[in-house]
């Protein structure tokens, strides 16, 4: 047995090697890049190369998975080097990640930050090695006396008010001669920034109708399971409820799970945000009524912002990534473009 | 569930009286349920109690696993994300998404992934009886190995288009208004109560957890035991990744997000102890459905997730705090 777990440890060593090795090298490779580009910017000989490093939150979210993959092939194709880091849903691991950017000697560092507040130390840090950063997703705050290139981004608050017009129409051609619509939303994980600018574009959408009867809103931390039981629970207590808006399309999927365990297809109007591909082919169904759509390009648009402003170009402070509605009528079209997540 | 922990005869002679420790989560249960169905609309209704039911029943099955690993005074921090990982196999075995497969059958791929799951389980059991790693730690390293593995499998993307078949145990019906998730379920409960009260793997257990060293030299295999919880433990998670997809109607790797500790919440609101050889299949059942009627209950008063948070906190550190504190006083008794 003795001789099984130091068979074991020596694996583990071997193995671990190989992974240091491994590292070691992508930094050399930064490394000499980062010299090469200097030299090219020195000479100004024409295709430059420049080295961009991406934080992001973590792989396990579909958009994110998304922007990873883009980012990869955009890469390629503007032929520049780069690396993606992915901090595994953790805050300290994501500010070594950009500590280890700036010690690899990146042109030009973005981060999608976990937390602007959790993630502005190592952003200061970046600052100081005066190396351009950029934010994507999520913006800091002026106080926070960090400086950021550009902010790329999709505007939080209009998605949710696209959103909540949607629903307003949904429920018009659904309910027109009810007086009262009573209906749910459906809030994604509290103190999420983008949960709460969605929350209030739906607001702020919503107030406009005097018809419009809201229970109160329930939290299902942008995760299906909990948006299941929520809506079960929200169906017995109000059988009358009409619409639910949820803030992400993972919830939505979760309430149509729900009508279809009390048998309410249909007989509820769903409208969720994202258009992830799983939730365009509901609405293709018609089990879905619209989606305002989040797009992954935002990883092109802060690869390109960045390149830009290495060529020495100028750029906007921040760049905002475009959001469409999808319903019934464009959902086959989205889903045969490029955009599709 | 009086007395089917370590309460034997002797014992239960000279204690002379009721186990009020066994006795503590059902009633606060009976509270629960009486203080909802005078403030919480529509509560006490057919169709809300089988919502409850529906809603425990993956906590539950996972519940069901945890608690002989308690017993044996280890834990198993893996389930939740052995619960999601098999879901994405299966759900990705069906729908031949996997290594260029063709579609598999559904049976077939409920088989691979409870196969998987066991294997999962003797993995760590291994780890622990042989190398005497903790569970704690052997559990947490299969967390991130099957993390791991379902992001290469998936790249993070929800696989969806299930077969009618395969969502059939999580979300179909029998007689027309039966859910078979809640069957699922209470099968796997009755085979917990029978491992626990009627089998030598159940008394051994409990011994285990009691001293295993003592265990040992009353000539118990201390390593098949062990393994054998562990992988009943993982099967089950397995299982419980089965009804999920059916549940959520895809497959995703974040489907065990904030349901890792809550099958084990529910043990110990049961009367399962941390440190092994106390709990009961019957405490652990209380323990899930005190969680799963608490969060009900709020939902139908139209509570908001902060008020949520800070009852389902007070309530454990409640309820928990009177379950030692009252088996205390039975074992000073005694």
């Amino acid at each position: 047995m003795k001789k099984m777990f130091v068979l074991f440890l020596i694996l583990a060593m071997v193995a671990l090697t190989q992974f240091g090795c491994a590292t070691s090298t992508a930094t050399t490779t930064a490394a000499t890049t980062t010299a090469a580009t200097t030299t090219a910017a020195a000479t100004t000989a024409a295709p430059e190369t420049f080295t961009v490093g991406f934080s992001l939150p973590s792989f396990e979210f579909t958009l994110f998975a998304a922007m990873n993959e883009l980012f990869k092939s955009n890469l390629k194709d503007m032929g520049m080097e780069g690396q993606v880091f992915n901090a595994e849903g953790n805050q300290e691991k994501q500010n070594k990640d950009i500590e280890d950017m700036v010690t690899m000697g990146f042109d030009a560092i973005i981060v999608c930050p976990i937390t602007v507040e959790g993630a502005a130390p190592a952003m200061k840090f970046v600052n100081e090695k005066k190396i351009p950063l950029f934010t994507v997703d999520r913006q800091v705050t002026p106080e926070m006396g960090i400086e950021v290139v550009s902010h790329i981004s999709v505007d939080q608050y209009a998605i949710g008010k696209a959103g909540g017009e949607a629903f307003l129409k949904g429920l018009q051609e659904k309910f027109p001669n009810e007086e009262k619509w009573v209906v749910l939303e459906i809030e994604g994980t509290p103190g999420a920034s983008s949960a709460i600018d969605r929350s209030k574009g739906i607001n702020d959408a919503l107030s406009t109708s005097s018809k419009i009867q809201k229970l109160p809103n329930l939290v299902a931390n942008y995760d299906t399971n909990t948006a299941v039981s929520v809506t079960e629970d929200v169906l017995t207590a109000h059988p009358e409820v009409m619409g639910i808006i949820a803030a992400n399309d993972m919830m939505i999927e979760g309430s149509l799970q729900a009508l279809v365990n009390f048998n309410k297809v249909g007989k509820v109007l769903l409208v969720g945000m994202d258009g992830q591909t799983s939730t365009v082919k509901k609405i293709l169904e018609g089990s879905v009524y619209a989606t305002p759509t989040t797009t992954p390009l935002m990883a092109t648009y802060a690869l390109e912002a960045a390149v830009k402003y290495l060529k020495g170009e100028k750029i906007d402070k921040l760049i905002v990534a475009p959001s469409q509605l999808v319903d019934a009528k464009n959902a086959q079209e989205y889903l045969d473009s490029p955009l599709a997540w | 569930m009086l007395g089917d922990d370590k309460v034997d005869k002797y014992s239960r002679l000279k204690s002379n009286k009721i186990d009020i420790a066994g006795f503590a989560p059902l009633l606060f249960l009976g509270v629960l349920l009486l203080g909802y169905s005078i403030f919480a609309n529509n509560f006490l209704t057919t169709t809300n109690l089988i919502n409850i039911m529906r809603q425990i029943s993956i906590t539950g099955t996972m519940a069901v696993g945890v608690t002989l690993v308690i017993l044996l005074g280890e834990i198993d921090l893996s389930i939740a994300t052995v619960m999601a990982f098999s879901g994405v196999i299966v759900a990705g075995l069906s729908l031949g998404k996997f290594f260029g497969l063709n579609p598999l059958p559904v049976w077939l791929c409920i088989l691979i992934a409870l196969v998987v799951g066991a294997i999962i389980g003797f993995i760590s059991g291994w780890a622990n009886s042989k190398l005497g790693i903790p569970g704690f730690m052997t559990t947490l390293a299969m967390q991130f190995i099957c993390e791991g593995l379902m992001l290469m499998l998936t790249g993070a993307k929800p696989i969806f288009d299930l077969p009618k078949k395969l969502v059939f145990l999580g979300s179909g019906y029998v007689l027309g208004f039966i859910p078979m998730i809640i069957i699922v379920f209470l099968v796997v409960f009755a085979l917990g109560l029978i491992i626990l009260k009627f089998t030598v793997l159940g008394r051994n257990l409990y011994a285990i957890g009691g001293s295993s060293e003592a265990a040992r030299m009353a000539g118990i295999n201390v390593f098949n035991n062990k393994v054998a919880a562990f992988v009943i433990c993982s099967l089950l998670a397995s299982l419980a990744g089965v009804l999920m997809i059916g549940r959520i109607g895809s497959g995703q790797v974040t489907a065990g997000d904030g349901l890792q500790m809550q099958p084990i919440a529910g043990a110990v609101l049961g009367g399962a102890s941390l440190m092994g050889g106390r709990g009961t299949m019957t405490g652990t059942l209380l323990g899930v459905l005190i969680m799963g009627v608490l969060v009900n209950g709020l939902n139908l008063m139209g509570a908001g997730s902060e008020i949520q948070k800070l009852v389902t906190g007070i309530v454990l550190f409640a309820a928990v705090a009177f379950n030692i504190w009252s088996s205390k006083k039975v074992n000073s008794k005694a």
